[in-house]
């Protein structure tokens, strides 16, 4: 232990303080110093801290540091610093309460932060008296031990016996209201440390004539509501009392007393309620935020108010007077109406606030607030009356069991990993009269106005307080989620819903699809035009090196539109796209949105006559971008040369305004009577999907791959997605898309941070690259049924922050419902289906129409705003498909038969089951096995045909086996030739719809006449695969390349036959399986081959040549 | 029940947006949908359809479009 250099003559601690305060009094000019007096506040300069701190020097003899003042700006720190600390007994400590202990957790979490501070204000019209008021307040203090009270690491309270409270005089006079108010807010906005008490201060703004302020901050972990209206009482009485007696009547309280809670003994009966009412309750609430969610929310808020007269809340008080809720219980049935109008969600779940006060805390100053978790499940067709009834059961359901802290719950039933989300409650409503508060001073009543700290505690915070001015509404939301102008909207939508439900409050609430929202629709290609008047320099699509900003991209749309428009192209138009994926596309699309017509994207890939089939029957007009294609369709519709169009005389047009009804695409599906059919999208549905829904959102920082074919209705999320979030929207190539490695480049290269794939390109880049999309801040997938084994992979390998199951078939755009994806489903074995997307709803009923209960199966509805117009110009098959809703709110709702069969989890949640028909998914194409099978029986030679789909590996693979025409008794074979059959189809049929071709003597069929399926499969293995004279072993012998290489092409396509002219695409393979052998031969023979150099010449002869010139480094 | 068929019977209905589809006959109509006065096999109603609905367009989009 070294010896301390002693101060000169021996000095008591208490001289040391007051020699230290003398040099302040002197420096600063003020005649009283306490330990909260901040030297630059009070007046003190550079120069002055200088000055001080050689004066510090020569009182102590120590070589103190000339700054020292910026280290210590506060007395008492300074104080304690130099040895002189206020009175060194040790202070009291104890163990916090859960409620301390909750606020605690978030102050370790977010330190700094002023988000529970309590804030507040009073105006006088003249001044007050400051000596007066430092005395009330310090008598409080003295009385009230919650205001001697600080907090320390780890997580202790401690006492201090004696402690001054902070007050600050400011002369404001002729000061700004700007510059007050900024004050203001730095005041009420500076941390308080939480170790140093009190966590009580005072600030009061002289402003003259015009009166002055008062601002009391106080932090939440030392008072409460209760607190501050004791606070009033006694701080009225204390400054109006001049004896200086301290107050009159008062028992200071017994020291040490503390607040802990007490856990009775039916502590384990309650936390049953809590279990059974939170079980399975939804991790989020669908609020419509506009801003991306971060990884984690901040605490950073602002709030929005709305002021209501009690002539505007009479409906919903008269209604809750007639089912005798009180008015706490009232404003959280109206919050529940609100919030169920604007999320869409029916299962949800809000915090408020519970007093924990007993009767022997009644007069005492602290924290005696917890959190309770409310949870509220409206039925579908529940009438405002409805709500109030079900807010009184729970309600009082939950204070009869409030003993059970909010932090245990968290605890025993906390919902899930999710991050980005608060658990249990994201959300919160606080009620308070504050009619008779106030304080009454030198005569004037000076009302009590709470201000705002900009901080959020929740996404959303509603707090409704009732004073002698009306009933403010304020709602405090997060500034990561929120812009003030979508914060506002939300606002005023909840109120608009709450007026609407208790207007009439016996009727069905209003539905969820938010059409009767006030507001103006605002189509997608409308807000990808404000983007480009917003930031008109940042790049809205990449390809390659090339780049088109949001301001050409509007700039191009424009003159496009114009051009569409001169030839006579505008609302009620369907103009053709069939071009690959690319810029090119992106601004045609955009320019047909911005001439009011919808746009038909065409797989250019697939067979001429396929495309000639859709333009024709769907499109009005077409926008080529060669004239291949111009010559392709030039018998079938009008065509446009992009180039032409982009140079035309026509003034650049700003884009059409249309409806939420507007047609903004169709898109084709395969049809299962034998040709495809038009899904026609309304303009709502677009919106509905992005950027209104919360499973994604997009912003300007986001780079969105472009992967998706754009007739594939993933390319709608992606695109519209990217465009009107401002984010880039980044195009990968078909290369990319079959190599793995490729993609593993692309991701990280382009540095992307959303995506879509299906589930057949996830599982392959599962298989080869499973960390690939470590970086990603959205993976989302579907499109077919996820497989549970490549999704643990991808999860072990260091998944993206999240990673989303979508489901929904195009007739509800794109997505249905979503689901994002844990590691505890994963060990579970289940991954849902999950919940609708707002404005948006999803049944399953049975054959009668009956919804099927948790752990039944059934066929899934759909319905909401992301539902279709229906089939283009196919009523009956638009009857069939959509049907009456009779569960929606809204009246002539229709739902959608999704034919899909799911099982009925908790919590709302689906599980996909199967198909309840012949449809399936390959590769995220939905193919009706009925139109292949039509296909191929057109063929001639064909006599009969049975379409038949596998699962596989390697996603769905389709068999066809032919019976052919038999020529009288000659054989059968010499009439069918396959490779024919398969050329004749390639010319019918898409690549993903392309079957593999077993020839078969008849086909066999059941006792009841049906084609006998098992004896089918039973003659099919690979054996038999394009090739009547059977299998044909490799060449074993010889050559190890050419036999690693036969190997792996047997095994990758699941045949015994390998020759040297066997055409991988005439045998059962596709681009999945080619890049799935190629990826093997790379793994095994450490040679990376193109998929496009093996396309030239599929053969198992040209594959091996490949290799072997890639082994050998020779280029020729 | 001497009847051969029991097939269900269907009535042809439409919304206010004069959007149409089928509906069991017994089971009550949700609000906002409307019978029309034909009715019969699931088939039957299909191909009414298919006759009568010959703008598929929602009624508020063909007024909307009408405006212009």
């Amino acid at each position: 232990m070294s010896e301390r250099p002693a101060p000169e003559g021996e000095r008591s601690a208490a001289e040391l303080r007051e020699a230290v305060a003398a040099i302040w009094r002197d420096a600063l000019g003020l005649d009283d110093i306490r330990d909260g007096c901040n030297f630059f506040d009070e007046g003190g300069d550079s120069v002055l801290s200088v000055e001080v701190a050689i004066s510090l020097r020569e009182l102590t003899g120590q070589d103190l540091e000339l700054d020292i003042l910026y280290d210590y700006p506060e007395f008492g720190a300074l104080a304690a610093a130099l040895g002189a600390g206020p009175e060194e007994e040790k202070p009291e400590t104890r163990e916090l309460t859960a409620a301390e202990e909750r606020l605690w957790t978030v102050e370790q979490l977010h330190p700094g932060s002023a988000v529970y501070h309590l804030a507040v204000r009073y105006r006088f019209p003249g001044g007050l008296d400051v000596t007066r008021l430092r005395a009330a307040l310090d008598t409080l203090a003295a009385r009230h031990e919650a205001l001697r009270r600080g907090f320390v690491k780890p997580a202790l309270a401690l006492t201090a016996r004696k402690v001054s409270v902070a007050c600050r005089w400011v002369d404001a006079r002729g000061v700004s209201e700007t510059s007050v108010r900024e004050l203001v807010d730095t005041e009420v906005r500076t941390p308080f440390d939480l170790g140093r008490p009190p966590l009580l201060r005072a600030l009061v703004v002289d402003r003259g004539d015009a009166g002055s302020e008062l601002v009391l901050t106080v932090h939440h972990l030392v008072c409460d509501g209760v607190s501050l209206d004791l606070l009033e009482t006694q701080l009225q009485e204390l400054y109006e009392d001049t004896s200086g007696s301290g107050g009159t009547g008062w028992e200071r309280e017994p020291v040490g007393r503390q607040a802990v809670s007490v856990r009775p003994r039916d502590a384990e009966a309650a936390l049953d309620h809590w279990r059974t009412m939170l079980a399975d309750c939804p991790g989020a609430l669908s609020l419509p935020h506009d801003l991306p969610r971060p990884a984690r929310l901040g605490v950073d808020g602002a709030a929005h108010h709305v002021v209501l007269t009690d002539e505007q809340v009479s409906a919903l008080v008269s209604a809750a007077e007639e089912e005798r809720l009180s008015p706490f219980m009232m404003w959280v049935a109206a919050y529940v109406t609100a919030l169920v109008a604007v999320t869409g969600d029916r299962d949800l779940v809000l915090a408020v606030p519970a007093s924990s006060r007993g009767p022997a805390q009644a007069g005492e100053v602290g924290m005696f607030v917890d959190t309770l978790p409310l949870r509220f499940v409206v039925r579908p067709g529940a009438t405002a009356r409805d709500v109030l009834r079900l807010v009184r059961r729970v309600v009082t359901g939950a204070l009869a069991h409030q003993q059970v802290s909010f932090q245990t719950l968290v605890e025993e039933v906390g919902s899930g990993t999710d991050r980005s989300r608060a658990p249990l409650a994201q959300t919160a409503l606080t009620y308070m009269d504050t009619t008779g508060c106030g304080l009454r001073w030198d005569g004037h009543r000076a009302e009590r106005e709470q201000i705002g700290t900009g901080t959020a505690k929740y996404e959303a915070l509603w707090l409704v307080t009732r004073t002698s001015g009306g009933t403010v509404c304020e709602l405090e939301y997060s500034t990561d989620l929120f812009t003030d102008e979508a914060a506002a909207a939300l606002h005023r939508r909840m109120l608009a819903a709450v007026d609407a439900a208790f207007a009439q409050p016996d009727a069905p609430l209003p539905s969820e699809c938010g059409t009767d929202a006030p507001g103006v629709f605002v189509p997608i290609h409308e807000r990808v035009h404000r983007q480009a008047v917003e930031q008109p320099g940042a790049v809205a699509v990449r390809h390659g090196r090339t780049t088109l900003t949001y301001g050409e991209l509007d700039r191009r749309a424009s003159v496009l539109a114009a051009g569409l428009r001169a030839a006579g192209i505008g609302r009620g138009a369907t103009v053709a796209v069939p071009m690959e994926r690319g810029i090119a596309s992106v601004t045609t699309c955009l320019g047909i949105l911005y001439a009011g017509a919808a746009y038909l994207p065409v797989d250019i890939a697939q067979p001429a006559e396929r495309t000639r089939h859709i333009v024709r029957t769907a499109a009005t007009a077409a926008v080529v971008t060669d004239d291949a294609t111009a010559d392709l369709l030039a018998e079938v519709v009008p065509t446009h040369l992009l180039e032409k169009l982009l140079v035309t005389d026509e003034a650049p047009m700003v884009p059409a305004a249309v409806t939420d009804a507007d047609v903004a695409y169709v898109i084709c599906t395969s049809g299962s009577t034998g040709r495809p059919k038009a899904v026609v999208v309304p303009h709502r549905a677009v919106v509905r999907l992005v950027p209104d829904a919360d499973f994604v959102t997009f912003g300007p920082a986001d780079r969105v791959a472009h992967v998706s074919n754009p007739a594939f209705d993933a390319a709608t999320l992606e695109i519209w997605g990217a465009l009107a979030g401002g984010g880039t929207l980044v195009v990968a190539d078909r290369d990319v898309l079959l190599s793995p490695r490729r993609m593993r480049s692309f991701l990280t290269d382009e540095g992307i941070s959303v995506m879509f794939l299906t589930v057949t390109l996830l599982n392959q880049m599962v298989d080869f690259a499973p960390d690939a999309f470590r970086e990603l801040r959205v993976l989302l997938f579907g499109g077919e049924k996820h497989d549970a084994r490549r999704l643990a992979k991808l999860f072990a390998a260091g998944p993206p922050a999240t990673v989303v199951n979508g489901y929904g078939p195009t007739e509800n755009t794109t997505f249905s419902t979503t689901h994002e994806v844990t590691a505890e489903d994963l060990a579970e074995g289940v991954v849902p289906l999950g919940r609708p997307l707002p404005r948006s709803t999803a049944y399953v009923l049975d054959a009668s129409g009956q919804r099927v209960g948790t752990g039944g199966t059934g066929e899934l509805y759909v319905g909401g705003e992301g539902l279709a117009h229906g089939y283009l110009d196919a009523p009956a098959q638009t009857a069939a498909a959509f049907v009456p809703d009779p569960f929606a709110g809204r009246p002539g709702q229709r739902l959608y038969r999704t034919g899909d069969q799911v099982r009925v989890l908790p919590g709302e949640r689906y599980e996909y089951v199967g198909r309840l028909d012949d449809q399936v998914k390959v590769r995220g194409h939905r193919v009706e096995l009925a139109e292949i099978e039509a296909a191929v029986r057109r063929r001639n030679g064909v006599a009969d045909a049975v379409v038949h789909a596998r699962p596989t590996d390697d996603g769905i693979e389709i068999l066809a086996f032919v019976a052919p025409e038999t020529a009288g008794d000659a054989a059968p074979r010499a009439v069918l030739d396959v490779t024919v059959l398969g050329e004749e189809l390639r010319g019918e049929l898409p690549q993903y719809m392309l079957p593999t071709v077993i020839v078969v003597d008849h086909i066999p069929v059941t006792a009841n006449g049906k084609a006998d399926r098992e004896a089918l499969l039973s003659m099919s293995p690979a054996a038999n695969t394009g090739d009547v004279d059977g299998g044909c072993a490799p060449p074993q012998d010889g050559d190890p390349v050419d036999a690693t290489v036969a190997a792996l092409w047997q095994e990758v396509l699941d045949t015994g036959s390998a020759r040297p002219e066997d055409n991988f695409l005439n045998v059962g393979g596709h681009s999945i399986k080619a890049m799935r052998l190629l990826a093997l031969i790379g793994e095994e023979l450490d040679v990376t081959i193109d998929l496009v150099d093996f396309f030239e010449d599929p053969t198992l002869h040209g594959l091996t040549a490949l290799v072997r010139r890639e082994l050998t480094g020779d280029e020729l | 029940m001497s009847e051969q068929t029991t097939e269900t019977r269907y009535s042809v209905v439409h919304n206010d947006e004069e959007q149409y589809s089928l509906w069991a006959e017994g089971r009550p109509l949700p609000a906002g949908w409307h019978r029309t006065d034909f009715s019969g096999g699931r088939e039957e109603c299909l191909a009414h359809i298919d006759a009568v609905w010959t703008d598929m367009r929602p009624k508020s989009l063909r007024l909307a479009m009408g405006e212009n």
